[in-house]
């Protein structure tokens, strides 16, 4: 019990770090606010990370941020462009929030300095 | 016009025949008669075959336009455009062989020559003709396949740009969590941009290669959790 709540505590402290692809379509469901759902969020990916995913690949990640409680899921109403079948829409939670935090500034803090041997980061 | 261009070809063939046949009489005509008969109707089909061209090449600059909606419609409806583009070479060959052909064909008749490389050079130009309108005749009978098709699919009530239904078929072997709002993502992809921005063609094929490339992280993931499942199971027995 003892052994269960320390791990927990733990947990809350230090939230599992995350993927580049996670950090991604992380980004993508805060910047698209109460719009992130399936489609948006790999039109976002492709448009503005400049990156070529899978749906499979995306709802596989999604999936995994939600075990982790990353983010939080609700289905909208049908729309007759989608055939009549409903949008899942995700919401980014304050664990998902911390842990997007931590992995965007242990990025910025490894950049630091460097970025002239980069070649400018933009 | 076109009607009465149509009679003097006809009527043109018709009479070359006649003046080619007549030309095989052995009993009537000299050997040399026979010959001049035989490349004067050689001469009268030839021509007719040049008039016919030209009647073509009118046809189909004509048709232009009407090609090109034809290719938009089927496109629009999902309905495969099978028609090549053979006009671009095919009338300008023809012209050239059966105006080459007829030179020759005179020049013989003329000089009464009896080089036989001359008359031969001439079958093969002829024979490139008749291949030419052999093109031209299987291309209106797929004129008028693509044209059923279309009818076909206008009747049968189906959407124009619905994604195809092998590949929705083959979505549902996705775990039912995640298989609806997957499907209607793909779809509302597919009728808002795809089919708008790049046709129906590239939008199927899109649509296919995003089944395809789907299916199997979704897949795994699904064995994967089945069988940490199933080593918990057997874990607590």
């Amino acid at each position: 019990m003892f052994y269960l709540v320390s791990m927990q505590s733990r947990k809350n402290e230090k939230c599992d770090p995350l993927g580049e692809f996670e950090t991604l379509v992380l980004l993508a469901v805060v910047r698209l606010q109460n719009d992130a759902y399936g489609m948006r969020i790999h039109q976002e990916l492709e448009t503005r990370a400049e990156r070529q995913c899978s749906y499979g690949a995306l709802y596989t990640t999604l999936d995994r941020l939600e075990q982790k409680g990353y983010v939080s899921s609700s289905v909208g109403e049908p729309t007759p462009e989608r055939g009549g079948r409903a949008k899942k829409f995700f919401r980014i939670e304050s664990a998902g929030k911390a842990a997007l935090r931590q992995s965007c500034g242990a990025t910025r803090r490894m950049v630091q300095g460097i970025e002239a041997q980069l070649g400018g980061v933009s | 016009m076109i009607k009465v261009q149509y009679y003097l070809t006809g009527g043109m063939s018709v009479l070359g025949l006649a003046v080619m046949w007549s030309g095989l009489l052995p009993l009537l005509l000299g050997k040399s008669h026979r010959q001049w008969l035989q490349d004067c109707g050689a001469l009268i089909i030839l021509m007719g075959l040049w008039v016919m061209t030209q009647i073509m090449h009118a046809e189909i600059r004509e048709s232009a336009p009407t090609m090109l909606r034809l290719r938009r419609l089927c496109d629009s409806y999902g309905v495969p455009y099978s028609l090549n583009s053979c006009n671009r070479w095919i009338c300008p060959l023809m012209f050239t062989t059966v105006s080459l052909a007829i030179t020759i064909r005179a020049a013989a008749m003329i000089l009464r020559t009896e080089h036989q490389s001359l008359r031969y050079a001439c079958m093969v130009l002829e024979a490139v003709c008749v291949f030419g309108s052999v093109i031209f005749a299987t291309r209106s009978r797929s004129v008028g396949n693509v044209l059923d098709k279309l009818e076909s699919v206008i009747h049968s009530g189906k959407l124009p740009d619905s994604p195809p239904a092998g590949a929705k078929f083959i979505l549902l072997l996705i775990p039912k969590r995640n298989r609806e709002h997957l499907i209607g993502d793909l779809e509302e992809e597919y009728r808002t941009i795809l089919v708008p921005e790049y046709g129906v063609r590239k939008a199927r094929t899109w649509y296919w290669w995003q089944v395809a490339i789907s299916i199997g992280p979704l897949l795994w993931a699904h064995v994967k959790r089945g069988a940490a499942i199933a080593w918990l199971w057997k874990r607590v027995r």
